[in-house]
C-alpha cells in the first residue's frame, strides 16, 4: 500500500497540488497519488481516487465538493478515522510523519496535536452528559502535562480565544445550553486544546445561520493567522470559500478537477465543472438565472474511465471519454481539463434572456388583481414544555402578528434564520397548524381563529414541498402511483386517466420516464424532489409553498430545481411562496422578499429594494452575511 | 424541589390505586367463608365467621376500616390461623430479597456486559452469538427452565437440590432461572443502547482529539448507553418480586411469591392485600429512584429541574 512511498524525491513530485502558491517554506501536508476507498459486501470501491496537494503552515485551502466527492472521507482518513473497512494507498506525510504507513498508535498520538479536526454538526460533537469544562480539561490533559488549576485556567483561556463572553461561567455550562454558534466555538476551542499544526474542518458553519457562519469563519481566518496553523476547510459551498480560503481545490467524483488560488479560480475557473460550479449558484448581488449543470454526481460505484464529468459536460470529445486528465498547469491554475476555459470566453449558451430574472416585472401581475394569497395579521404562539405546579410554561410567540400578500403568479420569498417562525407560518397556510388570531385568505378560502377550513378542500388550492424529498415520499409505494394520490383522495377522474396524468406530471419536471415504477430509494435527492414538486402539482394548486425546498440538495442540483420552479411557474401562471434560510436563492426566484425574525415580518418589498438598498438592520446584516464579496472580474469575463 | 414533590406524590397515587383495585377486586369474586371453611356448614356458622372476620359489613365501610387499620399499623390476622398478617408476610420477605438480588446480579453481571460487548463487535460471530444467547434466554419460558435446571441438576446429576432454602445450594439453581432470564432482557437492552451511542458524531470528535479508543468507550460510550439501561434495569427490580411467584413455587422456596399464591387461593384476604401493597411499594419506590437517579446522572434533566423548581 505505501510502495510509492520513496519512488520521488519531493522536488521532483510534479508540480502537483501547488498551484501557484509561493512555497517558501516546506508543506505541511503533502498528498500524492492520494486514494482512499472501501472494501465494502460488493467488493472494494475507491471513493478519493489519486489526488495530489499540498497545505503549508499559515494557509488555508479549501476543498469542495458536492456530496460523493468524497470530501469528507479524505479528511477523516488523513487522522486515520474513515473507518474500519477503508484503504489508502500513495503518499501522505503530515509534519514530517508519513501517515501512509501510519497504523493505530501513530494517529493516536497525531490526532489533537498535528491534526486536529471539526465537524458539521458541533452540538452533536459534544457529549450531552458533559459539561463544557470537562470536555476541556480532559483534551488539554491529555495533551499537555497540567494539573487541574493550569488545566482550568488554559480552558477559560482557549474559551476567550474562540471568542465566548463569560468563559468561566461556560465551563459548567452543558452542551444542550450553548446555541449553535456557541457549540462551534466550544469545538474550535477544543481542536485547539492541542496546539495542531493543522486543522481539519468539515463543513464547520453548514450546520449555522448565515450571520453566524461568517462569524466563525472570521474567526477560523484570525486563528489561522495567530496561529500559523494550516486549515484544510472542506465544503460544497463556494460562498464560504471566497471569504476565507488562500487556495481552492476542487474536488469532483473523487478527483480533483482543479487547484488555483481562489482570485483566480473565481476570476477565471478552468474546468468546465468548475466553470458549471460557478454558474449554478445563485448570486445575491447579480441575480440571474441559474445555470443548472444537467445530471448527477456519478456515484462511486458508477465513475467513468476518463474524466468523471464527461456525462454532464457539454464540451467532452472522445479523448476526455477514453483518457483521464492530469492536472496541467494553465497560469496560476491547475486544472485536468482537456477543453479549459479560456480566459474572456464568452459565456455558454445557457442563458438567453428569456429566463432572466433580472426582469420580474414580465412576470409582475396586473396591478388590482386578486391577490392568491392574503395573510392578515396572523398569530400562533406555542407553549414550551409543560407547566409545573402554578407555573405555566414560558410561551413562544412563533408568528407575531404577519401581514403578506402573494400575486397571482408572483413569488414571494420569505427569509429568515431557524426560529424566525417561517416554517410555521407556512403551516399555517396550509391549514396544517390553527391559528390563535388573524385572518388567511387563500383564493375563495378564509382561514381564522375560529373557522378553520376543510384541509381537503384547501389542498385543491395549496401544496406544499418540504426540505427533504425522501421523508416526504413513501418509501414503498412507486412514484407514479404516489404523483397519483393527491387525484385519488379528491375521488378525481378514473384510474386510468390518473396514471395518464401523473406520467405527464413526470414528464413535466424533467424526469424519465422509466422513473414512473421506481421507488424512492432508486433516486437521487434532486430526482426525488422533483417527484415531489410533481405531486405537489398534479391538483394544479394556485399557490405552492417551498420550504427550504433546495437547502438539502447539491448546488448544482438545487440549480435544476430552481430553474424547474421558474419554468413550471412560467408554464402554469402559478404563485410561490418560496421560504428558505439562504437570501441568495430567494432571489434567484422573488418577485418580491419578506424579511422574517422572532414570528415578524421586519421588511418587506420589492426583491431588488430588500437585496440593493435594506432598511432594516436586520436584514442589512442578512444581506451582508449572504453577498459573497464582490469580484466584478468573474462576471466580466463571463 | 418541585420534580421531587410531583414524582412523589404520582408515587403514592399508583400505590394507592393498585391497592384499592386489590382490595375491591378479592371482595366481589368471591366469599372467603365458604372458601375457608367450606359449602357444607349451616349458614348460621359461615355468618358468624363472616361477622367475625368484619365481612358482613358493606364494601366501602370495610374499606374505610382497612385504611383505619392501615394508619395504625395494624395489617390485620390472617384468616387461616389467625396470626398478625404482618409477621406472616415479614417471615417470607427476607427469602425472597434474597433469591431476586442474587438473581438480580446474576442478570447484571452477564447481560450487561454481554450486550456491550455484542454491540462493540456488531455484525461479528460474537453479536451473533449472544443475540441467539439472548432470544434463547428470552423467550423460554422460567418454569419450563426451571423444571429442566431440575430435572438435569437434581435429578440426573445430583449436585444441587431440587427445593427448599435451607443453605447456599438451595439458592443456585432459583438464581440461575430468575438470572437467565433477566440477563437475556438486559443483554438486549444493553446493545440497543450501546449501539445508539456509538452512531453518535461525539465519538469520532473525541476520537479526533485524541483520546484512544478505551478511554473514549469509558468516558463517553458507557455513560450514554448507561441511561436508557437503568430505566430498564429498575423496571426489572420492580418486576422481580412479582416474578418471583413462579419461580418460588416451582423450587418450593419459601418466600413471598409462593405465600401469595397460597393465600389467593385460600382467600386469606389480609396477607393478599399486604403483599400487594408491598409489590406495589416496591414498583413505585424502584421507579422513582430510577426518575431521581436519571436527574442526577442526566444534565438535561438536572438543569430544567433547577430552572423549574427554583
Amino acid at each position: 500500500m505505501d510502495t510509492a512511498a520513496r519512488r520521488q524525491a519531493p522536488e521532483e513530485a510534479a508540480p502537483a497540488g501547488n498551484g501557484g502558491r509561493p512555497s517558501d517554506s516546506g508543506p505541511l501536508l503533502r498528498v500524492a497519488e492520494y486514494s482512499v476507498g472501501f472494501d465494502t459486501d460488493t467488493g472494494p470501491v475507491t471513493v478519493v481516487d489519486g489526488i495530489d496537494l499540498e497545505i503549508a503552515p499559515g494557509e488555508v485551502l479549501a476543498l469542495v465538493g458536492e456530496s460523493g466527492s468524497g470530501k469528507s472521507v479524505f479528511c477523516r482518513s488523513l487522522i486515520g478515522l474513515a473507518g474500519p473497512n477503508a484503504w489508502v494507498r500513495g503518499d501522505a506525510s503530515l509534519a514530517g510523519i508519513d501517515l501512509a504507513k501510519a497504523r493505530g498508535r501513530v494517529f493516536n498520538r497525531l490526532r489533537g496535536r498535528t491534526a486536529a479536526m471539526i465537524f458539521q454538526d458541533p452540538a452533536a460533537g459534544l457529549d450531552p452528559l458533559q459539561s463544557v469544562g470537562a470536555h476541556l480539561t480532559a483534551t488539554l490533559r491529555r495533551h499537555h502535562r497540567l494539573g487541574r488549576r493550569g488545566a482550568r485556567d488554559r480552558a477559560v483561556d482557549l474559551l476567550t480565544q474562540v471568542g465566548l463572553d463569560n468563559p468561566d461561567r461556560r465551563l459548567t455550562s452543558y452542551p444542550h445550553e450553548l446555541s449553535g454558534g456557541m457549540s462551534q466555538r466550544v469545538m474550535i476551542a477544543l481542536a485547539l486544546a492541542g496546539d495542531p499544526a493543522l486543522l481539519i474542518a468539515d463543513e464547520p458553519t453548514t450546520a449555522l445561520d448565515v450571520t453566524l457562519q461568517g462569524q466563525v469563519l472570521d474567526l477560523l481566518r484570525g486563528l489561522v493567522e495567530r496561529r500559523g496553523m494550516g486549515l484544510l476547510l472542506v465544503t460544497h459551498d463556494l460562498g464560504i470559500v471566497r471569504r476565507v480560503a488562500d487556495r481552492v481545490a476542487i474536488l469532483y467524483a473523487g478527483r480533483l478537477a482543479e487547484i488555483a488560488p481562489a482570485a483566480a479560480l473565481f476570476r477565471t475557473p478552468r474546468h468546465r465543472y468548475t466553470h458549471a460550479l460557478l454558474g449554478s449558484r445563485p448570486d445575491l448581488r447579480q441575480p440571474r438565472a441559474v445555470r443548472p449543470i444537467p445530471g448527477e454526481v456519478p456515484s462511486p460505484w458508477q465513475r467513468p474511465e476518463g474524466c468523471a464529468f464527461v456525462p454532464r459536460c457539454a464540451w467532452a470529445d472522445a479523448g476526455c471519454v477514453v483518457e483521464r486528465q492530469p492536472l496541467r498547469l494553465t497560469g496560476p491554475v491547475l486544472a485536468a481539463c482537456r477543453h479549459p476555459v479560456k480566459p474572456g470566453e464568452v459565456e455558454t449558451p445557457a442563458t438567453p434572456g428569456g429566463t432572466d430574472t433580472t426582469a420580474p416585472a414580465a412576470r409582475s401581475p396586473a396591478l388590482g388583481a386578486q391577490p392568491v394569497l392574503d395573510v392578515e395579521a396572523a398569530r400562533r404562539s406555542f407553549r414550551l414544555g409543560r407547566g409545573r405546579l402554578l407555573r405555566r410554561a414560558p410561551i413562544l410567540k412563533a408568528v407575531d402578528g404577519v401581514s403578506l400578500s402573494v400575486a397571482p403568479g408572483a413569488t414571494l420569498g420569505l427569509v429568515g434564520e431557524s426560529g424566525s417562525g417561517k416554517s410555521t407560518l407556512g403551516r399555517l397556510i396550509m391549514g396544517m397548524v390553527s391559528l390563535d388570531g388573524g385572518r388567511i385568505r387563500i383564493g375563495d378560502r378564509t382561514i381564522t381563529a375560529r373557522k378553520s377550513v376543510d384541509r381537503r378542500l384547501l389542498s385543491r388550492r395549496v401544496q406544499m414541498v418540504f426540505q427533504n424529498p425522501m421523508a416526504a415520499l413513501d418509501p414503498r409505494l412507486p412514484i407514479a402511483v404516489q404523483v397519483a394520490e393527491p387525484m385519488r383522495v379528491h375521488r378525481l377522474y378514473d384510474g386510468a386517466r390518473r396514471r395518464e396524468l401523473a406520467l405527464a406530471m413526470l414528464r413535466a419536471v424533467g424526469l424519465p420516464e422509466a422513473v414512473d415504477k421506481a421507488r424512492p430509494a432508486e433516486l437521487s435527492g434532486g430526482q426525488a424532489q422533483r417527484a415531489v414538486i410533481a405531486r405537489a402539482l398534479v391538483l394544479a394548486p394556485q399557490l405552492l409553498i417551498c420550504d427550504e425546498a433546495t437547502s438539502a440538495l447539491d448546488v448544482s442540483v438545487q440549480a435544476q430545481v430552481l430553474d424547474l420552479l421558474q419554468r413550471l411557474q412560467r408554464e402554469r401562471s402559478l404563485s410561490l411562496l418560496f421560504i428558505s434560510h439562504d437570501l441568495a436563492v430567494v432571489r434567484t426566484l422573488a418577485t418580491d422578499i419578506a424579511v422574517m425574525r422572532q414570528g415578524q415580518i421586519v421588511e418587506q418589498g420589492p426583491a431588488a429594494q430588500i437585496v440593493e438598498a435594506p432598511r432594516h438592520p436586520y436584514t442589512q446584516s442578512l444581506v451582508a452575511a449572504s453577498a459573497a464579496p464582490p469580484d466584478a472580474a468573474l462576471r466580466g469575463a463571463a | 424541589m418541585t420534580y421531587t414533590l410531583t414524582k412523589l406524590a404520582r408515587a403514592v397515587f399508583t400505590a394507592w390505586l393498585a391497592v384499592t383495585f386489590v382490595f375491591v377486586m378479592l371482595r366481589i369474586s368471591g366469599d372467603p367463608a365458604l372458601e375457608i371453611l367450606g359449602g357444607d356448614l349451616p349458614p348460621e356458622t359461615l355468618d358468624r365467621f363472616r361477622e367475625g372476620l368484619g365481612l358482613d359489613r358493606p364494601l366501602w365501610a370495610q374499606y374505610l376500616g382497612y385504611w383505619a387499620d392501615l394508619f395504625r399499623g395494624d395489617f390485620g390476622q390472617s384468616f387461616r390461623d389467625g396470626r398478625e398478617a404482618r409477621s406472616v408476610v415479614m417471615e417470607a420477605v427476607p427469602k425472597t430479597a434474597l433469591l431476586m438480588g442474587t438473581g438480580f446480579l446474576v442478570a447484571v453481571v452477564i447481560g450487561i456486559p454481554a450486550g456491550i460487548l455484542a454491540a462493540l463487535r456488531h455484525n461479528t460471530s460474537v453479536d451473533r452469538a449472544v443475540m441467539i444467547g439472548a432470544s434463547v434466554g428470552f423467550s423460554v419460558p422460567n418454569f419450563f427452565l426451571a423444571i429442566l435446571l431440575i430435572l438435569l441438576f437434581a435429578m440426573h446429576l445430583r449436585l444441587l437440590p431440587a427445593g427448599g432454602s435451607t443453605d447456599w445450594t438451595h439458592l443456585v439453581l432459583p438464581a440461575v432461572t430468575v438470572g437467565t432470564y433477566y440477563a437475556a432482557m438486559l443483554a438486549r437492552f444493553a446493545r440497543a443502547s450501546t449501539l445508539d451511542v456509538l452512531g453518535r458524531p461525539f465519538l469520532p470528535a473525541a476520537r479526533a482529539r485524541g483520546f484512544g479508543s478505551f478511554t473514549t468507550l469509558r468516558r463517553h460510550t458507557l455513560p450514554n448507553a448507561a441511561l436508557p439501561t437503568i430505566t430498564v434495569a429498575g423496571l426489572i427490580v420492580g418486576g422481580l418480586m412479582s416474578g418471583a411467584t413462579v419461580v418460588e413455587t416451582v423450587f418450593a422456596w419459601p418466600g413471598i411469591g409462593r405465600l401469595l399464591v397460597n393465600a389467593v387461593s385460600a382467600r386469606d384476604l389480609p396477607v393478599v392485600q399486604l403483599i400487594v401493597l408491598l409489590l406495589a411499594l416496591v414498583m413505585v419506590a424502584t421507579n422513582l429512584i430510577v426518575d431521581l437517579l436519571y436527574g442526577v446522572l442526566d444534565p438535561r434533566l438536572r438543569r430544567r429541574r433547577a430552572g423549574a423548581g427554583s
